[in-house]
């Protein structure tokens, strides 16, 4: 589906709440609500719940695409026949940001490229992805991930702030129908909105002026050439393989499956459950041996996926900037501060003492 | 029919206490399997033989260790449930700080015991021991599932993650970048990590995850306020034998 900008049409923010009240009545509604300090995607009874304003969830949407638990099949041990009770219900996910946008169409390409989940596209094909502009904090860099705003169309709506209203971008025939049912809360574009339009655009660039970003030019190779580096093991030396990071992470898809039985033995169930690699079971086979033996191997595995796998796997970078893994981790380890200490070491020049070069991309 | 037996040493018999709570599972056992020993529960046991035998508690005395060395030979299986049948459970935190002496002097003064009594310690210490199911207690869910794979002959898979693990995915804000110490990063997952849920820090009763990093962890409590030996004696309680020595800079690397 193209992106036409001339479709997109006027929310003004007064209708807000009606809007999500609509959009309640179409489908179970999902989106951001408050957790103590923090914000979780949840489903809500009462749109007064809905978080507008706020940086970033604990979990990213993916919770409601791929559950971090699931059953996939059970089956019968006397004739092996097997069944599964999981239907796909229609969902609506309003509040995603551009990065956890971008997030999903990295699982869409993972999920669906080569043997498609059947699964997975029947709960995407039932979801309605509605996203919303957002400011960063210190933890974001989308800007150096190319994920600051939502390029591509696999998002059905897309509302950005534009001061008194909202300019809601259209991206699926899904997205159209929900603007012809709710049709009267919506007013047409005119050229003024265009031009607050661009000016939000420009707003969230300069508000990453003077924050840290890391420089991703070549990233693929600057990992490949510094796997020897000793930022890997002065970094890991303080990680607790506590697998935050990839659990928070809206790219992260490893998981474990367990066929569990019951009492009698005459069905089991197949269980999957998301995992880490920077678990040590994860690398660990039949013998004994741990292919990532060390927290050091661990933890640059990480990066490597993130940067060199996936571009492999997907031609797109593992990494959405949304800043999670390190906003999240109990260590305080920095994505953005790893991967400037690894620009460090690849382009000091030789001889001169390793000076950091952490001033980022300017814009 | 497969007999399986359930007996407690030194422990609180909260970990048979939860074995008891199993109720929906233990009504569908009950006809499959014979429940031939569990004195906490019937009156009527016979210690004969067993297919599985759980045992609860830790050695603490002759008549344990006895009782244990006779429990092996007639059972096929042997299970350590609970902590302190695991790892030497809370009454071993002390145990590489006091000598056995200073132990009976401060809890029985000058009274003299009609038994033999040691350091509290695991079961694999005296016996091998086929799986083992830590908590204080153990989780539910776990003994049941242990059950249903031990009765189809499939090995129990509990992979040492840490409790991070199920913390972050139930979306619990994490305690520790709050101030709040906690053992998660280091601690056995398994239990839904039900602690920092209510917002107390894991006190790691499950024991060590895979490769735990003491070292990040103590200089993390250092970091929000706690001294070096509150920050050791913390990691201590549940861990038994398990961390006994702890030093820094030993916990590093090999397979970490
Ligand atoms: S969240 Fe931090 S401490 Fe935990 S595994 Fe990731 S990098 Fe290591
Ligand atoms: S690697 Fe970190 S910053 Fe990148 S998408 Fe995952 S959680 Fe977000
Ligand atoms: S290998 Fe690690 S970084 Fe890559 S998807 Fe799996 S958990 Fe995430
Ligand atoms: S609260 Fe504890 S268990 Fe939860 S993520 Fe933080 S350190 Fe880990
Ligand atoms: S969170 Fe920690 S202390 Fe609480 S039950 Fe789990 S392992 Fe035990």
């Amino acid at each position: 589906m193209e992106f036409h900008i001339e479709r997109a049409k006027v929310l003004p923010k007064s209708n807000l709440w009606s809007f999500l009240e609509g959009l309640k009545k179409i489908s179970p509604l999902i989106a951001p609500v408050k957790r103590g300090n923090k914000t979780v995607f949840s489903e809500v009874n009462d749109i007064s719940d809905i978080i507008i304003n706020y940086t970033r969830t604990i979990l990213p949407p993916k919770k409601f695409l791929v559950p971090y638990r699931r059953v996939r099949f059970t089956y019968s041990t006397d004739n092996l026949s097997f069944s599964s009770n999981f239907k796909a219900r229609d969902q609506i996910i309003f509040g995603i940001h551009s990065c956890d946008l971008h997030g999903i169409s990295i699982l869409d390409s993972v999920y669906l490229k080569e043997n498609p989940d059947p699964r997975y596209l029947e709960v995407r094909k039932k979801t309605v992805l509605i996203g919303i502009s957002c400011m960063p904090d210190d933890y974001c860099f989308c800007l150096s991930t190319g994920t600051a705003f939502p390029d591509g169309a696999n998002w059905d709506l897309f509302l950005t702030d534009i001061g008194a209203d909202y300019f809601v971008s259209i991206g699926s025939p899904k997205g159209d129908e929900l603007i012809i049912e709710l049709k009267r809360l919506f007013r047409d574009i005119e050229r003024e909105d265009l031009e607050l339009y661009k000016r939000s655009t420009r707003k969230k660039k300069e508000a990453f002026k003077n924050k840290k970003l890391p420089d991703l030019e070549r990233i693929s190779q600057l990992i490949e050439l510094e796997y020897e580096s000793p930022v890997w093991d002065e970094e890991a030396k303080r990680c607790l393989s506590c697998g935050t990071c990839t659990n928070v992470c809206p790219t992260c898809f490893c998981y474990t499956s367990i066929d569990v039985p019951d009492f009698e033995g005459k069905t089991v169930k197949r269980v999957e459950f998301t995992t880490s690699c920077q678990y040590p079971y994860y690398s660990l086979v039949a013998g004994g041996h741990y292919f990532k033996p060390t927290r050091t191997a661990r933890f640059r595995h990480r990066y490597y996926h993130k940067f060199v796998g996936y571009p492999y796997q997907i031609e797109k970078l593992g990494c959405v900037g949304c800043g999670r893994c390190s906003a999240e981790c109990p260590a305080k380890i920095s994505m953005v501060e790893t991967l400037i200490r690894l620009r460090g070491t690849d382009e000091k020049e030789p001889g001169k003492a390793a000076e950091q070069t952490s001033a980022g991309r300017s814009l | 029919m497969v007999r399986i037996g359930i007996m407690g040493l030194t422990g609180c018999s909260g970990c048979q206490c939860e074995i008891l709570n199993c109720e929906d599972a233990i009504g569908k056992l009950i006809g499959k399997v014979e429940f031939a020993y569990f004195p906490l529960a019937q009156d009527v046991n016979d210690f004969s033989e067993f297919d599985i035998l759980f045992v609860e508690g830790s050695v603490s005395t002759n008549l344990d260790r006895e009782k244990l060395i006779e429990g092996r030979k007639r059972s096929k299986l042997l299970v350590a449930v609970g902590t302190c049948a695991c790892y030497g459970g809370v009454q071993s935190q002390r145990n590489d700080e006091a000598s056995l002496d200073e132990m009976l002097k401060a809890v029985y003064g000058d009274t003299k015991l009609d038994l033999e009594v040691f350091k509290p310690m695991p079961l694999s210490d005296v016996v091998d021991v086929d799986y083992e199911l830590p908590g204080c207690p153990l989780d539910k869910r776990q003994f049941v599932y242990t059950v249903a794979s031990l009765l189809n002959g499939v090995e129990p898979f509990f992979p040492k993650i840490p409790v991070c693990h199920e913390c972050k995915l139930s979306e619990t804000d994490c305690l520790l970048l709050k101030g709040i110490p906690c053992q998660g990063p280091v601690s056995f997952s398994g239990c839904g990590a039900p602690c920092t849920a209510s917002g107390v820090g894991c006190q790691g009763c499950r024991g060590n995850c895979d490769f735990p990093n003491f070292d990040e962890i103590l200089s993390i409590y250092q970091d929000i306020g706690l001294s070096f030996d509150d920050s050791v004696k913390f990691l201590k309680v549940f861990r038994g034998k398990t961390i006994s020595g702890l030093k820094v800079g030993s916990s590093n690397e090999k397979g970490a």
